[in-house]
């Protein structure tokens, strides 16, 4: 460890220690990003989502860190010698500094080694995104000067875990919208396909957490922090910012992400194409070989498929060509099963009833579902049970039901979903 | 039956801070009877780990420590450590405690039974002039009242020995001085064992010098012989002390 | 009596106590309410924040915090820690009967002691930093708290949790002898 660095982590204890506190920091993190399982491993930036929400424990352990760190510096006596040097606020904030480095290299790792496996697993990176850490690791700052504030306020060992659940308190009255959400970085849940991060919300995080930051740093320890005229003026300023930007996150709707205007595609498959959102193209190659493999008997009814099967995404919504409208978690997955490839080539229109409020006829729901099940039928992947109410008619003949396909099939198409009916006996 | 002789012992005294080997304290014999003892070294000597051994805190990997005849490791070890008093350097407890609470915990925490506790924290706190400061929180003390808080404690059981660590340092020329007149005038403890590396405290204080280098004896005497012989023509405590050392280590 | 308080006081039990009766009003407080957690997928009773966070603010006396004066106890350390142990459970007792008497069965309020009993274990082999792994515990908790449908899922058995704190005790007791002996006399000999 060079001597600069030992000096900054002079106060959190030895080099064991320091490593100790960075492994127990990556454990901690790991649990809320690791809560939801593995699924961002489909999307490189729900991976970076899940990276930062490690904060969701990384925060607040690092606040009870800060607060036990400053109950020491605050009892060892060196008060007094900081007042009379130069900078007082800058010894007294380097532990801070340092808790706060600590942390943010856990999260980084975190998200540094979610990403990776995101982009290992077949999921696009989005490089161009990684400005998010920048908001994230100033909620950080944040959470980490309420501990000071506490730490260097109450002085007494036992604050620590308060300082903790107070911070993680923090999150909780944001998500249950007592306060504006400043410390919420990631966790959305969303695949973000089509979507971006909103850089005007994530400003005002950034500007919010800074000012709180700054003000409880001062709050911590008036004396020294505010002792020069440029310290005080600078915390004046990020103070006054952070209470404009607090100010404007609690007025109106501010969501974490938003649409892009022109979503990238991704195409695969000649005999059936299919596109998929570049974030989430990690089941396209076996959707389409399923879609193919089902498609033939399409195809031998002389039916013709549309030119491409496309992501349902924002902005999208061409009637000319066919719908993917997956579930979250059948977009994240590496594979799906062959009922949601049925159930894509069922979709050869994007209709617009089908993301309308009022929802379509209920005939279209079962309509769909049969000739979803015929094409799996025909394709050897379904083998009816003896009480299945369709067995008959599945088992009636290619003749027999190709008249039925055909029509649904160009309804469907058509978006003509009001004129769909069963067959007779179904 | 051999009669033992009163006060503390210690023989083949080997103690070192795992993993490292090297002997922190290495000690043939050495016979803390009656009277003060001044122990003195250099910052490394090995002073406080003899102490912390000598207070019953602090197993040696190697030798014996006894009390009046009685190893303070073996069976007996809870009621004989009672009879130790130590005076640490720091105050070991929570700062937002009060002063009469402190003394009363540490009476408790060592065995004190409540009835004598109860009579003895007033009597403590006077003799240690904090009478006034019963109900003061540890951390509004001064540096000087914490020192003699921390004395109060060490009394807590009316020990017969009393081991002091550096129980000046850090202290203006005016607490230094009425420590020193208090622990001077204390009553009760035969054996007192005062490490320091404040000649001028030990020379005033102690009847016995005891000088501590790389965790090994090199003088036990009389602290007025030691100064007489060794001090030059000013009979310099300090002069002694460093003759002594350089000696040793040429 | 003085010197009961005393030690009552050197281990933080009065404002343990507090603590315990703060969160025993917060329960009554929040009892018909739900709250919305960073990511979960449903909202979940106010009430389930009351053990981690009983677990978080009422194991400080269970933290050593006169290290020293303990190695020159004269007191046998066994009962000392024993205590320690008591005084933490009767703050929780507090909370359980807050949890009990604000809607939640007996059986489901015991969660507090195994919560309790955690800290212990946690405070047992990390000692003031008992509360990391408790805050990782306690969000695996509130995750899993969204998913009770039932909420028979969440009782504890009597039986368990007396098994949980007569382990945890065993464990908290150990460990602190076992520490104190290795303080008292380092490997090496």
């Amino acid at each position: 460890m060079t001597g600069r660095l030992a000096g900054y982590v002079t106060w959190l204890g030895d080099r064991r220690t320091v490593l100790l506190g960075l492994v127990a920091l990556v454990a901690v993190g790991l649990v809320p990003s690791l809560s939801r399982g593995a699924d961002w491993l489909g999307s490189w930036k729900m991976a970076l989502d899940a990276g930062t929400f490690s904060l969701t424990l990384i925060g607040p352990v690092a606040a009870g860190i800060a607060c036990a760190t400053y109950v020491r510096l605050a009892t060892s006596g060196v008060e007094p010698l900081l007042r009379t040097g130069p900078r007082p606020w800058w010894p007294w904030l380097r532990p801070a500094l340092s808790i706060w480095g600590l942390a943010a290299v856990a999260m980084s790792a975190i998200t540094l080694g979610v990403t990776t496996s995101a982009a290992l697993a077949g999921a696009v990176p989005y490089y161009d995104t990684l400005w998010v850490l920048v908001p994230a690791l100033c909620v950080l700052a944040a959470q980490v000067a309420v501990g000071v504030l506490l730490g260097g306020l109450g002085r007494r060992v036992w604050l620590a875990p308060v300082a903790a659940a107070a911070t993680f308190s923090l999150g909780v009255l944001g998500a249950i919208g007592a306060m504006p959400e400043i410390f919420r970085t990631g966790g959305l849940g969303v695949t973000y396909a089509g979507e971006t991060y909103d850089a005007t919300t994530l400003g005002l995080q950034t500007g919010a957490t800074l000012g709180v930051a700054a003000g409880l740093l001062l709050l911590s320890n008036r004396t020294v922090v505010g002792r020069t005229a440029i310290s005080r003026v600078v915390i004046s300023l990020l103070v006054l910012l952070g209470a404009v930007c607090y100010v404007v996150l609690g007025n109106g709707i501010h969501d974490r992400y938003r649409a892009v205007s022109d979503p990238e595609l991704v195409c695969r498959g000649d005999a059936v194409r299919v596109c998929m959102a570049r974030e989430t193209t990690r089941p396209l190659d076996d959707l389409v070989e399923r879609m193919e493999r089902q498609a033939s008997a399409l195809r031998e009814l002389g039916l013709e498929l549309p030119p491409r099967y496309v992501d349902y995404l924002a902005g999208s919504d061409d009637e000319r060509q066919g719908g993917v409208m997956l579930l979250v978690e059948e977009t994240l997955a590496s594979t799906v099963s062959d009922e949601t490839a049925a159930r894509v080539l069922t979709t050869p229109a994007q209709c617009a009833a089908y993301r309308s409020d009022i929802a379509p006829p209920e005939a279209s729901f079962d309509t769909r579902r049969l000739l979803a099940r015929w094409l799996l039928f025909r394709a050897g992947l379904l083998q009816p049970r003896v009480d299945d109410f369709d067995r008959e008619w599945l088992e009636s003949g290619l003749e027999e039901q190709r008249s039925w396909v055909t029509t649904t099939y160009e309804q469907l198409r058509s978006c003509d979903l009001d004129a769909l009916r069963l067959p007779a006996g179904v | 039956m051999t009669e033992v002789a009163p006060g503390l012992r210690v023989s083949e005294l080997r103690c070192h801070y795992p993993p490292a080997s090297a002997a922190v304290v290495d000690i043939g014999e050495l016979t803390l009877g009656p009277g003060a003892t001044g122990l003195v070294g250099v910052n490394g000597a090995g002073k406080t780990t003899l102490l912390l051994t000598l207070a019953g805190a602090r197993r040696p990997q190697h030798g014996t420590v006894t009390l009046d005849g009685v190893d303070l490791y073996g069976r007996d070890r809870r009621e004989i450590v009672t009879r130790i008093g130590f005076m640490p350097q720091e105050l070991d407890l929570p700062r937002e405690l009060r002063v009469a609470d402190a003394v009363s915990y540490v009476s408790w925490l060592r065995g004190v039974p409540g009835r004598v506790a109860a009579t003895r924290e007033p009597e403590l706190l006077e003799l240690v002039g904090l009478q006034d400061r019963r109900t003061d929180r540890l951390g509004r003390l001064s540096g000087g009242m914490r020192r003699r808080l921390v004395l109060a404690t060490a009394l807590v059981t009316a020990p017969g020995v009393l081991l002091l660590d550096e129980p000046t340092t850090g202290l203006d020329p005016e607490q230094r001085a009425n420590l020193r007149a208090l622990l001077m005038d204390l009553p009760g403890a035969t054996v007192t064992v005062l490490s320091s590396h404040v000649m001028e405290d030990v020379e005033q204080m102690t009847t016995r010098i005891a000088v501590l280098d790389e965790g090994r004896v090199l003088h036990h005497g009389g602290t007025a012989a030691f100064v007489e012989e060794r001090g030059g023509p000013h009979r310099s405590a300090e002069l002694a002390f460093l003759t002594t050392l350089s000696g040793a280590r040429s | 009596m003085s010197s009961r308080l005393a030690v009552a006081r050197a281990w933080g039990v009065p404002r343990t106590l507090l603590l315990a009766l703060l969160l025993a009003g917060m329960a009554q407080f929040v009892a018909t309410s739900y709250v919305g957690m960073p990511s979960f997928e449903a909202e979940i009773p106010a009430l389930d924040l009351v053990p981690p966070a009983a677990a978080l603010v009422l194991a400080a006396p269970l933290v050593d915090q006169t290290p020293d004066l303990t190695l020159r106890a004269g007191r046998p350390l066994g009962q000392v820690l024993l205590l320690r142990y008591v005084a933490t459970h009767t703050a929780g007792a507090i909370v359980v009967a807050s949890l009990a008497l604000s809607g939640w069965s007996f059986e489901r309020s015991l969660v507090v002691v195994l919560f309790l009993a955690g800290s212990a274990v946690a405070a047992a082999g990390l000692g003031a930093w008992h509360w990391v792994p408790m805050m990782a515990g306690s969000y695996v908790w509130l995750l899993r708290s969204q998913h009770l449908d039932d909420l028979d899922d969440a009782d504890v058995p009597v039986a368990a949790a007396a098994a949980a704190l007569v382990a945890a005790g065993v464990i908290y007791v150990c460990a602190g002898l076992y520490r104190t002996h290795r303080t008292r006399c380092p490997r090496g000999g």
